[in-house]
């Protein structure tokens, strides 16, 4: 038995957190103890069997962002929370040795946890890595640029890599521990649970990986059943905060869709237009198993749900809100499964959008079913056990 | 003794550590255990360095829409989250973990509702330290913070709601009064009636913290002289003209510019005007100054008129603003509003300097308070004496 502590410092929404409880399931079923430190703790009630976890803060800036452009690499995302200052990160680095003293793990989880790596390093104690393709980046020096279309600079990777470095070594001198050469250096774990699939990776190719299928979770929530009648059926994932929140309503109307829909915090008066006896808005998650069983059309924006959709075989129109969701639209695409609409899209686009994925629906299920094909043994419960039977090894070899 | 959680989590700045620090250190000398724990975790370096060990505070969620001139401590605590019943369940479920890793018996708070809160909810001792500007002036419903606006009892009483509403629904049962998220068991306010933002009234006033000496000392290098220590945030929108019109006031000039990287504070800083993007120790520059230029925060302003410095003053948020008013009453400050623009803050700030009349109302007040203790050490007598 091993005392196992999960570690999510960046990034936002349920999906850390879910995939975090999962794997803790599975791990505490044989027989470890877990806790957790996580970045947010809004949604802890929604996690199941959160209770049975011991649950801190993870460090944070209050300030992310903040008088930062828009990251292009892992290095720029990094200088806007904290590393460019050498004591922030001193003070996040202090935070989570004062945590990791206090939980003493035998191993630490990482989910997108750069800051947590690093004291787990200088306080020696066995890491690995457990997230999607984005937050675990390819070993290169300079970490790569997330530009699909190559528009970023190769000095300016270099410099932003350099200035992040520059804060890591001085605080890793502070605390008596040997310095980086590069700044990839920072991300070496034990194993790296690199949870995507080679088409999906949001690096492209990469060099040495083995990937371990993506994180998503299908099986909480309320259950609901399509509305009665004919008419394609949608799955609507998406945050109220959608700009184009009106048009998509609008064409999911006027094409007769059967709609299943999760908008958390969407307002009376939308909430109103959306539901009708052929389309159903709930207030709370959906089991999406069952809906996905029969789907016909997912709209999210690239979050996980969306590579767990692909798993079921489910064309997808992908609206995504950053970077990280675009590629993820962008991977879709290229796989022939999806069709990703940018933040600027215009009402006429979103209807001719709806429109296209309906009359094409076949086109994209078969290269979506295809896909499912290739992996078919994969499955979420299948995964965690992987992960779980290499983390025993990991921590049984020390 | 016992072990106390010493806790910042709201405001900017480092002004809220430079007054905790020093009172846990004196607590720590009485032989109490103390430990930080901080919603801003790159600032745990400096509690770590002073020596304590040093944890992150819970975080809320930051609504998506917010009150943008919130009229109430119930608005500022929406504002902040507090009106989140799923957030606040979360959260404290952290607090609860946090203080029984730290083992703590007592609190104490500096704009900390979220340790209070969990405090509260375990009866646990937990007394207040700070500006005034987290210590509502009334209750029931909590007054509105701005004097020269109508009172409107039904709109602050409809804000005091939603927020009970949301700790009704995190805690069902259970929930502590609103005012256990900005009240201790006892509350100890760090500055003096006559500067108290919400003041003043009847309260337990220690007088502020001594100028600190957590950062490195720097030294005012002309021996005679006008001299000006300034402390501006690089960010706020009147940076750059009040730069230049502390370049060009005839005085040596100390401007602390928080936020700025060190290339730029490099390149601003000429002649006689050196620009420093880093806390300094203030203890030794406040006294030999002869105005101080600042945006009208509760700790540096106190200390400057303790030492009998007058003050000119670009306040931009509410508690620098009723700190500027109450400063002005004094006559120990002249103040431009964002309002008023950076026209001619060259010629303001040089007739401040000339002021004699300002100075002399800055000196009377020091003379008045000449020899009041150090108001983190008397706030730790009294803590010290309250735990028993």
């Amino acid at each position: 038995m091993a005392r196992i502590v999960f570690a999510w410092e960046l990034g936002g929404e349920l999906g850390h957190a879910m995939a975090c409880t999962m794997l803790a399931h599975a791990l505490v079923a044989r027989g470890h103890e877990v806790a957790f430190i996580f970045r947010e703790l809004h949604q802890l009630a929604s996690l199941p069997g959160f209770e049975a976890f011991d649950v801190y803060q993870a460090p944070v800036s209050p300030r992310e962002g903040r008088g930062f452009g828009v990251p292009d690499s892992w290095s720029e995302i990094m200088l806007g929370c904290g590393y460019h200052d050498a004591r922030e990160l001193e003070g996040l680095v202090t935070g989570w040795l004062t945590l990791l003293g206090h939980t003493r793990p035998d191993l630490l989880v990482a989910d997108n946890a750069p800051s947590a790596l690093l004291a787990a390093r200088i306080a020696k104690i066995p890491r690995v890595n457990f997230a999607n393709g984005f937050a675990i980046p390819p070993r290169l020096d300079p970490l790569p640029s997330f530009r699909a279309d190559g528009s970023t600079p190769p000095a300016r990777l270099a410099d932003s890599d350099a200035r992040a470095l520059a804060a890591v070594n001085t605080v890793l001198q502070h605390f008596g521990a040997a310095p980086l050469t590069r700044l990839h250096e920072q991300f070496e774990a034990l194993e790296d649970f690199l949870c995507t699939f080679p088409e999906l990776d949001h690096y492209g190719n990469r060099p040495r990986a083995g990937y371990w299928g993506p994180r998503f979770s299908v099986d909480l929530g309320d259950t609901v059943r399509w509305p009665y009648g004919d008419g394609a059926r949608v799955l609507v994932y998406l945050r109220s905060s959608l700009p184009q929140m009106d048009a998509l309503i609008d064409a999911l109307a006027a094409n007769r869709c059967r709609v299943a829909a999760y908008v958390p915090g969407l307002d009376a008066a939308r909430t109103a237009r959306l539901r009708s006896a052929r389309r159903l808005v709930s207030e709370r998650p959906l089991k999406l198993r069952p809906l996905l069983q029969e789907c016909d059309l997912l709209v999210s924006h690239g979050g996980n749900v969306a590579p767990g959709a692909l798993m079921f075989g489910v064309p997808q129109l992908v609206f995504p809100t950053q970077y990280e969701q675009f590629l993820t639209g962008v991977r879709l695409e290229q796989i022939g499964t999806a069709v990703g609409l940018g933040p600027g899209s215009t009402a006429q686009q979103v209807h001719a959008a709806v429109k296209h994925m309906l009359a094409n629906l076949s086109r994209y299920k078969t290269a979506a079913q295809a896909f499912r094909k290739r992996y078919a043994a994969f499955t979420p419960e299948e995964q965690q056990r992987r992960i779980a039977d290499r983390i025993r090894e990991i921590v049984e070899a020390r | 003794v016992a072990r106390i959680l010493a806790v910042w989590e709201y405001g900017e700045g480092l002004g809220h550590l430079y007054g905790l620090i020093p009172l846990a250190r004196a607590l720590r000398e009485r032989g109490h255990g103390v430990a930080f724990a901080l919603r801003d975790a790159t600032r745990l370096a400096v509690t770590r360095s002073a020596g304590f060990d040093s944890w992150p505070a819970p975080v809320l969620r930051i609504p998506g829409r917010v009150d943008r001139a919130p009229v109430s401590h119930a608005d500022i605590l929406l504002n902040l989250g507090f009106g989140d019943a799923g957030s606040l369940a979360g959260t404290q479920r952290a607090w609860d973990g946090l203080l029984r890793a730290t083992r703590a018996e007592a609190i104490v708070a500096d704009y900390a509702p979220g340790a209070l809160l969990a405090a509260a909810r375990q009866d646990m001792p937990r007394a207040t330290f700070g500006s005034g500007f987290a210590l509502p002036a009334g209750s029931d419903p909590f007054p509105a913070l701005r004097p020269w606006e109508a009172e409107d009892g039904a709109s602050l009483r409809a804000l005091d709601d939603r927020l009970r509403a949301a700790l009704g629904d995190a805690f069902p049962g259970a929930a502590p009064p609103i005012e256990a998220l900005l009240h201790g068991l006892i509350d100890l306010v760090a500055t003096w009636a006559q500067l108290d933002p919400l003041g003043p009234r009847d309260a337990q006033y220690v007088g502020p913290a001594s100028p600190t000496r957590e950062a490195p000392a720097i030294e005012w290098r002309e021996p005679a002289g006008p001299r000006v220590l300034a402390y501006l945030i690089a960010a706020e929108p009147r940076f750059v003209a009040a730069v230049e019109a502390l370049r060009t006031c005839g005085a040596e000039v100390i401007l602390v510019a928080a936020g700025l990287n060190a290339r730029n504070a490099a390149a601003l800083s000429r002649d006689a005007l050196r620009v420093i993007p880093a806390p300094v120790a203030l203890a030794g520059l406040i006294e030999g100054a002869t105005l101080c230029v600042s945006h009208g925060g509760a700790g540096l302003t106190a200390q400057a008129v303790k030492a009998g410095v007058p003050l000119a003053l670009l306040p931009f948020h509410l508690e620098q603003s009723l700190v500027t008013r109450r400063l002005h009453a004094l006559g120990a400050a002249t103040a431009r509003t964002v309002e008023q623009g950076v026209g001619d803050l060259g010629g303001w700030l040089r007739a401040a300097l000339d002021d004699e009349r300002l100075r002399a109302c800055a000196r009377n007040f020091a003379q008045a308070h000449q020899g009041a203790p150090d108001g983190a050490l008397l706030a730790a007598e009294r803590i010290d004496a309250w735990l028993g």
